[in-house]
Protein backbone atom coordinates (compact mmCIF):
# COMPACT_ATOMS: atom_id res chain seq x y z
CA UNK A 1 0.00 0.00 0.00
CA UNK A 2 3.12 2.23 1.10
CA UNK A 3 4.68 1.31 -2.31
CA UNK A 4 1.21 2.55 -4.52
CA UNK A 5 1.25 5.67 -2.61
CA UNK A 6 4.77 6.72 -2.91
CA UNK A 7 3.96 5.84 -6.63
CA UNK A 8 1.07 8.00 -6.99
CA UNK A 9 2.84 10.67 -5.33
CA UNK A 10 5.80 10.02 -8.07
CA UNK A 11 3.44 10.40 -10.82
CA UNK A 12 2.04 13.33 -9.86
CA UNK A 13 5.67 15.11 -9.16
CA UNK A 14 6.37 14.39 -12.55
CA UNK A 15 3.22 15.69 -13.93
CA UNK A 16 3.53 18.76 -11.75
CA UNK A 17 7.19 19.33 -12.85
CA UNK A 18 6.56 18.58 -16.47
CA UNK A 19 3.78 21.35 -16.37
CA UNK A 20 6.26 23.56 -14.87
CA UNK A 21 8.74 22.74 -17.27
CA UNK A 22 10.30 26.03 -19.18
CA UNK A 23 9.95 25.04 -23.00
CA UNK A 24 6.89 27.19 -24.21
CA UNK A 25 4.02 25.54 -25.97
CA UNK A 26 3.91 25.70 -29.79
CA UNK A 27 1.31 24.71 -32.07
CA UNK A 28 0.15 25.69 -35.56
CA UNK A 29 -3.54 27.76 -35.27
CA UNK A 30 -5.58 28.76 -38.23
CA UNK A 31 -4.69 31.38 -40.35
CA UNK A 32 -8.92 32.64 -40.36
CA UNK A 33 -8.84 32.51 -36.64
CA UNK A 34 -10.30 35.61 -34.91
CA UNK A 35 -7.40 36.88 -32.49
CA UNK A 36 -7.60 39.06 -29.36
CA UNK A 37 -4.37 38.41 -27.65
CA UNK A 38 -3.86 42.29 -27.04
CA UNK A 39 -5.87 45.81 -28.37
CA UNK A 40 -2.85 46.05 -31.08
CA UNK A 41 -3.17 45.91 -34.27
CA UNK A 42 -2.88 42.22 -35.20
CA UNK A 43 -4.08 40.12 -38.18
CA UNK A 44 -7.63 40.11 -37.79
CA UNK A 45 -7.29 43.76 -38.12
CA UNK A 46 -5.32 43.76 -41.40
CA UNK A 47 -8.14 40.43 -42.43
CA UNK A 48 -11.58 42.57 -41.74
CA UNK A 49 -10.06 46.01 -43.59
CA UNK A 50 -8.70 44.20 -46.63
CA UNK A 51 -12.33 42.19 -46.80
CA UNK A 52 -14.23 45.83 -46.59
CA UNK A 53 -11.81 47.47 -49.02
CA UNK A 54 -11.69 44.87 -51.30
CA UNK A 55 -15.80 43.98 -51.58
CA UNK A 56 -16.14 47.58 -51.55
CA UNK A 57 -13.85 48.10 -54.80
CA UNK A 58 -15.41 45.63 -56.42
CA UNK A 59 -18.30 46.75 -56.33
CA UNK A 60 -17.50 49.88 -56.65
CA UNK A 61 -18.34 52.11 -60.70
CA UNK A 62 -14.96 52.46 -61.95
CA UNK A 63 -14.18 49.04 -61.78
CA UNK A 64 -17.57 47.67 -62.99
CA UNK A 65 -17.23 48.89 -66.22
CA UNK A 66 -15.91 46.03 -67.99
CA UNK A 67 -12.48 47.45 -68.64
CA UNK A 68 -9.26 46.49 -66.52
CA UNK A 69 -7.82 49.39 -65.50
CA UNK A 70 -4.51 49.56 -64.37
CA UNK A 71 -3.64 50.55 -60.60
CA UNK A 72 -0.62 50.92 -58.47
CA UNK A 73 -0.52 51.44 -54.63
CA UNK A 74 1.00 54.84 -53.57
CA UNK A 75 1.14 54.81 -50.25
CA UNK A 76 -0.70 54.58 -47.15
CA UNK A 77 0.44 56.55 -44.08
CA UNK A 78 0.83 55.13 -40.79
CA UNK A 79 -0.22 57.81 -38.06
CA UNK A 80 -0.86 55.60 -35.24
CA UNK A 81 2.02 55.20 -32.67
CA UNK A 82 2.39 51.79 -33.43
CA UNK A 83 4.58 50.02 -35.90
CA UNK A 84 2.43 48.97 -38.33
CA UNK A 85 3.24 47.27 -41.99
CA UNK A 86 1.00 48.82 -44.28
CA UNK A 87 1.89 46.95 -47.00
CA UNK A 88 0.51 43.77 -45.45
CA UNK A 89 -2.62 45.24 -45.80
CA UNK A 90 -2.05 46.73 -49.37
CA UNK A 91 -0.29 43.68 -50.46
CA UNK A 92 -3.81 41.19 -49.44
CA UNK A 93 -5.76 43.73 -51.39
CA UNK A 94 -3.59 43.75 -54.18
CA UNK A 95 -3.69 39.39 -54.47
CA UNK A 96 -7.49 39.32 -53.86
CA UNK A 97 -8.29 41.96 -56.43
CA UNK A 98 -5.51 40.87 -59.36
CA UNK A 99 -7.50 37.43 -58.57
CA UNK A 100 -10.82 39.18 -59.55
CA UNK A 101 -9.24 39.47 -62.83
CA UNK A 102 -11.36 42.85 -63.22
CA UNK A 103 -7.99 45.15 -62.57
CA UNK A 104 -4.12 45.27 -63.13
CA UNK A 105 -1.35 46.57 -61.06
CA UNK A 106 1.85 47.87 -62.53
CA UNK A 107 4.85 46.83 -60.31
CA UNK A 108 6.84 50.46 -61.27
CA UNK A 109 6.50 52.06 -57.75
CA UNK A 110 8.02 48.60 -55.94
CA UNK A 111 10.71 47.48 -58.45
CA UNK A 112 11.17 50.05 -60.93
CA UNK A 113 15.08 49.73 -60.25
CA UNK A 114 15.03 45.71 -61.47
CA UNK A 115 13.29 46.44 -63.94
CA UNK A 116 15.19 48.69 -65.84
CA UNK A 117 18.39 47.09 -64.68
CA UNK A 118 16.81 43.92 -65.92
CA UNK A 119 15.79 46.14 -69.45
CA UNK A 120 19.13 47.93 -69.97
CA UNK A 121 20.78 44.06 -69.62
CA UNK A 122 18.35 42.78 -72.45
CA UNK A 123 18.60 45.47 -74.54
CA UNK A 124 22.57 46.75 -74.07
CA UNK A 125 24.55 44.17 -72.40
CA UNK A 126 24.77 41.84 -75.53
CA UNK A 127 23.95 38.81 -73.86
CA UNK A 128 20.55 38.30 -74.72
CA UNK A 129 19.31 37.40 -77.86
CA UNK A 130 18.06 40.15 -79.31
CA UNK A 131 14.69 38.38 -80.72
CA UNK A 132 14.25 37.69 -76.90
CA UNK A 133 14.58 40.60 -75.41
CA UNK A 134 12.40 42.91 -74.18
CA UNK A 135 11.56 46.47 -75.52
CA UNK A 136 12.36 49.86 -73.70
CA UNK A 137 9.41 52.03 -74.23
CA UNK A 138 6.22 49.30 -73.73
CA UNK A 139 5.59 49.79 -69.96
CA UNK A 140 1.81 50.17 -69.23
CA UNK A 141 0.87 53.73 -67.41
CA UNK A 142 -1.43 53.44 -64.20
CA UNK A 143 -4.59 54.90 -64.73
CA UNK A 144 -5.31 55.16 -61.04
CA UNK A 145 -3.36 54.74 -57.75
CA UNK A 146 -4.47 54.01 -54.37
CA UNK A 147 -3.69 55.97 -50.87
CA UNK A 148 -4.31 56.03 -47.46
CA UNK A 149 -4.08 56.09 -43.50
CA UNK A 150 -4.66 54.50 -40.84
CA UNK A 151 -4.78 56.51 -37.79
CA UNK A 152 -5.90 55.75 -33.83
CA UNK A 153 -6.65 57.13 -30.64
CA UNK A 154 -5.92 55.07 -27.74
CA UNK A 155 -7.77 55.78 -24.25
CA UNK A 156 -7.18 53.66 -21.12
CA UNK A 157 -8.69 54.43 -17.97
CA UNK A 158 -8.22 51.99 -14.72
CA UNK A 159 -8.18 48.20 -15.87
CA UNK A 160 -10.07 49.38 -19.43
CA UNK A 161 -7.76 49.96 -22.46
CA UNK A 162 -9.74 51.14 -25.31
CA UNK A 163 -8.10 51.56 -29.00
CA UNK A 164 -10.29 53.13 -31.72
CA UNK A 165 -8.69 52.20 -35.86
CA UNK A 166 -9.83 53.94 -38.68
CA UNK A 167 -8.57 52.79 -42.08
CA UNK A 168 -9.00 54.69 -44.98
CA UNK A 169 -8.32 53.99 -48.64
CA UNK A 170 -8.82 56.51 -52.19
CA UNK A 171 -8.78 55.65 -55.65
CA UNK A 172 -7.16 58.58 -57.47
CA UNK A 173 -7.48 59.01 -61.67
CA UNK A 174 -4.29 59.87 -62.49
CA UNK A 175 -5.59 61.73 -65.34
CA UNK A 176 -8.22 63.71 -63.88
CA UNK A 177 -6.91 64.01 -60.70
CA UNK A 178 -10.43 62.99 -59.26
CA UNK A 179 -11.08 60.89 -56.32
CA UNK A 180 -13.25 57.98 -57.93
CA UNK A 181 -13.57 55.95 -54.69
CA UNK A 182 -13.45 56.13 -51.31
CA UNK A 183 -13.73 53.58 -48.36
CA UNK A 184 -13.32 54.06 -44.62
CA UNK A 185 -13.34 50.70 -42.19
CA UNK A 186 -13.69 51.48 -38.35
CA UNK A 187 -12.42 49.17 -35.56
CA UNK A 188 -12.61 49.21 -32.11
CA UNK A 189 -10.67 47.15 -29.47
CA UNK A 190 -11.72 46.99 -25.88
CA UNK A 191 -9.70 45.29 -23.22
CA UNK A 192 -10.22 44.96 -19.59
CA UNK A 193 -7.00 43.89 -17.07
CA UNK A 194 -8.15 41.43 -14.51
CA UNK A 195 -8.73 42.35 -11.49
CA UNK A 196 -5.66 40.19 -9.71
CA UNK A 197 -2.56 39.57 -11.87
CA UNK A 198 -2.18 41.06 -15.01
CA UNK B 1 -25.64 7.38 -6.89
CA UNK B 2 -27.42 10.54 -7.81
CA UNK B 3 -24.48 12.68 -6.99
CA UNK B 4 -22.07 10.29 -9.46
CA UNK B 5 -24.80 11.47 -12.47
CA UNK B 6 -24.52 14.87 -11.76
CA UNK B 7 -20.70 14.76 -11.48
CA UNK B 8 -21.13 13.25 -14.88
CA UNK B 9 -23.54 15.50 -16.59
CA UNK B 10 -21.84 18.66 -15.37
CA UNK B 11 -18.17 16.86 -17.05
CA UNK B 12 -20.53 16.55 -20.47
CA UNK B 13 -21.76 20.19 -20.35
CA UNK B 14 -18.25 21.68 -19.78
CA UNK B 15 -16.76 19.58 -22.33
CA UNK B 16 -19.37 20.51 -24.84
CA UNK B 17 -18.72 24.10 -23.53
CA UNK B 18 -14.58 23.50 -24.82
CA UNK B 19 -15.65 22.16 -27.93
CA UNK B 20 -15.77 24.14 -31.11
CA UNK B 21 -19.62 23.34 -32.73
CA UNK B 22 -19.85 23.53 -36.62
CA UNK B 23 -20.87 27.33 -38.12
CA UNK B 24 -24.56 27.68 -39.09
CA UNK B 25 -24.08 28.08 -42.54
CA UNK B 26 -26.43 29.47 -45.03
CA UNK B 27 -25.86 27.66 -48.70
CA UNK B 28 -26.91 30.16 -51.82
CA UNK B 29 -27.01 29.54 -55.08
CA UNK B 30 -27.12 33.00 -57.30
CA UNK B 31 -26.03 34.61 -60.43
CA UNK B 32 -26.08 37.90 -61.51
CA UNK B 33 -29.85 37.78 -62.45
CA UNK B 34 -30.62 37.10 -59.02
CA UNK B 35 -31.09 34.16 -56.11
CA UNK B 36 -31.35 30.64 -57.74
CA UNK B 37 -31.82 28.43 -54.45
CA UNK B 38 -30.69 29.29 -50.68
CA UNK B 39 -30.41 26.48 -48.32
CA UNK B 40 -29.70 26.50 -44.21
CA UNK B 41 -27.67 24.34 -42.74
CA UNK B 42 -28.17 24.42 -38.73
CA UNK B 43 -25.40 22.98 -36.89
CA UNK B 44 -25.75 25.32 -33.39
CA UNK B 45 -29.27 25.66 -32.45
CA UNK B 46 -28.29 28.30 -29.67
CA UNK B 47 -26.67 30.35 -31.64
CA UNK B 48 -29.86 29.56 -34.53
CA UNK B 49 -32.02 31.00 -31.30
CA UNK B 50 -30.32 34.21 -31.40
CA UNK B 51 -28.68 34.87 -34.83
CA UNK B 52 -31.99 34.02 -37.68
CA UNK B 53 -30.59 34.18 -41.37
CA UNK B 54 -32.87 36.38 -43.09
CA UNK B 55 -33.35 37.88 -46.88
CA UNK B 56 -30.63 37.35 -49.65
CA UNK B 57 -30.31 40.25 -51.97
CA UNK B 58 -28.31 39.70 -55.24
CA UNK B 59 -27.16 42.57 -57.34
CA UNK B 60 -25.67 42.63 -60.85
CA UNK B 61 -21.76 43.99 -61.29
CA UNK B 62 -19.59 44.81 -64.22
CA UNK B 63 -22.12 44.71 -66.66
CA UNK B 64 -23.50 41.54 -65.56
CA UNK B 65 -20.80 39.29 -65.46
CA UNK B 66 -20.03 39.68 -61.52
CA UNK B 67 -22.41 40.04 -58.74
CA UNK B 68 -22.54 41.54 -54.64
CA UNK B 69 -24.84 39.60 -52.13
CA UNK B 70 -26.36 40.76 -48.76
CA UNK B 71 -27.22 38.25 -46.17
CA UNK B 72 -29.59 39.95 -43.31
CA UNK B 73 -28.61 38.80 -40.15
CA UNK B 74 -31.20 39.28 -37.36
CA UNK B 75 -31.11 39.10 -33.84
CA UNK B 76 -33.90 37.72 -32.43
CA UNK B 77 -33.43 37.65 -28.88
CA UNK B 78 -33.15 41.13 -27.08
CA UNK B 79 -29.63 41.05 -26.18
CA UNK B 80 -26.77 42.32 -28.01
CA UNK B 81 -24.83 39.70 -29.22
CA UNK B 82 -21.52 39.17 -30.53
CA UNK B 83 -20.55 36.39 -33.31
CA UNK B 84 -18.40 35.79 -36.29
CA UNK B 85 -19.16 35.53 -39.61
CA UNK B 86 -17.18 34.83 -42.73
CA UNK B 87 -18.35 34.45 -46.71
CA UNK B 88 -17.26 31.52 -49.19
CA UNK B 89 -17.45 31.90 -52.66
CA UNK B 90 -17.39 28.97 -55.50
CA UNK B 91 -17.04 28.51 -59.27
CA UNK B 92 -19.47 25.47 -60.75
CA UNK B 93 -17.25 22.99 -60.26
CA UNK B 94 -17.12 23.69 -56.03
CA UNK B 95 -13.41 25.05 -56.05
CA UNK B 96 -13.41 27.78 -53.29
CA UNK B 97 -12.57 30.96 -55.04
CA UNK B 98 -12.28 33.69 -51.87
CA UNK B 99 -8.94 34.77 -50.99
CA UNK B 100 -10.08 36.34 -47.64
CA UNK B 101 -11.86 33.68 -46.13
CA UNK B 102 -10.90 34.88 -42.39
CA UNK B 103 -13.89 35.05 -39.95
CA UNK B 104 -15.06 38.80 -39.33
CA UNK B 105 -16.16 39.47 -35.52
CA UNK B 106 -19.27 41.58 -35.24
CA UNK B 107 -22.00 42.17 -33.38
CA UNK B 108 -25.74 42.99 -33.57
CA UNK B 109 -28.07 44.88 -30.78
CA UNK B 110 -30.83 43.56 -29.07
CA UNK B 111 -33.85 42.95 -32.15
CA UNK B 112 -31.46 44.29 -34.49
CA UNK B 113 -31.23 43.15 -38.37
CA UNK B 114 -28.43 44.13 -40.44
CA UNK B 115 -27.37 43.64 -44.15
CA UNK B 116 -23.77 42.12 -44.21
CA UNK B 117 -22.19 42.10 -48.46
CA UNK B 118 -19.89 40.24 -49.94
CA UNK B 119 -18.56 41.16 -53.39
CA UNK B 120 -17.96 37.69 -56.25
CA UNK B 121 -14.20 37.77 -55.87
CA UNK B 122 -14.53 36.67 -59.93
CA UNK B 123 -16.70 36.31 -62.71
CA UNK B 124 -17.26 32.56 -62.72
CA UNK B 125 -18.76 32.71 -58.65
CA UNK B 126 -21.80 30.87 -58.83
CA UNK B 127 -22.54 30.34 -55.10
CA UNK B 128 -21.61 31.16 -51.77
CA UNK B 129 -21.94 30.18 -48.06
CA UNK B 130 -22.06 32.81 -45.65
CA UNK B 131 -21.04 31.18 -42.30
CA UNK B 132 -22.35 32.18 -38.59
CA UNK B 133 -20.75 30.90 -35.27
CA UNK B 134 -20.13 31.79 -31.73
CA UNK B 135 -17.13 34.23 -31.13
CA UNK B 136 -13.92 31.80 -30.83
CA UNK B 137 -10.76 34.15 -30.40
CA UNK B 138 -7.61 32.86 -30.21
CA UNK B 139 -6.71 34.96 -26.30
CA UNK B 140 -3.74 35.76 -24.55
CA UNK B 141 -4.34 32.20 -22.44
CA UNK B 142 -4.52 30.22 -25.78
CA UNK B 143 -7.87 28.88 -25.24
Amino acid sequence: MKRITILVFLVCAVFLVSGCASSPTVTYGSAEQVETVTTEFGSTDLQMIAEKMVNSLLAAPVLTSGERPVLYVHQVKNKTDEHLDTKAVTDKMRVTLLKSGRVRFTAVNEVNDEMIKQLEYQTSSGYVDPRTSSVIGRQVGADYFLFGEITSIKKAAGRVQDVYYKFTLNLVNIESGLIEWAEEKEIRKQAKKPLIGG
Amino acid sequence: MARRWIMLMLTAVFLAACAGTAPNVLHVQAGPGGLSSKKEEINDRGLARRIAFGEVSIRPLDLGSSMEAQVVLQNTSSRDVVFEYRFIWYDAAGFELSTVTSWIPAGLSGKEARGFKSTAPGPNAVSFRCMVRNLRPLTDTGS
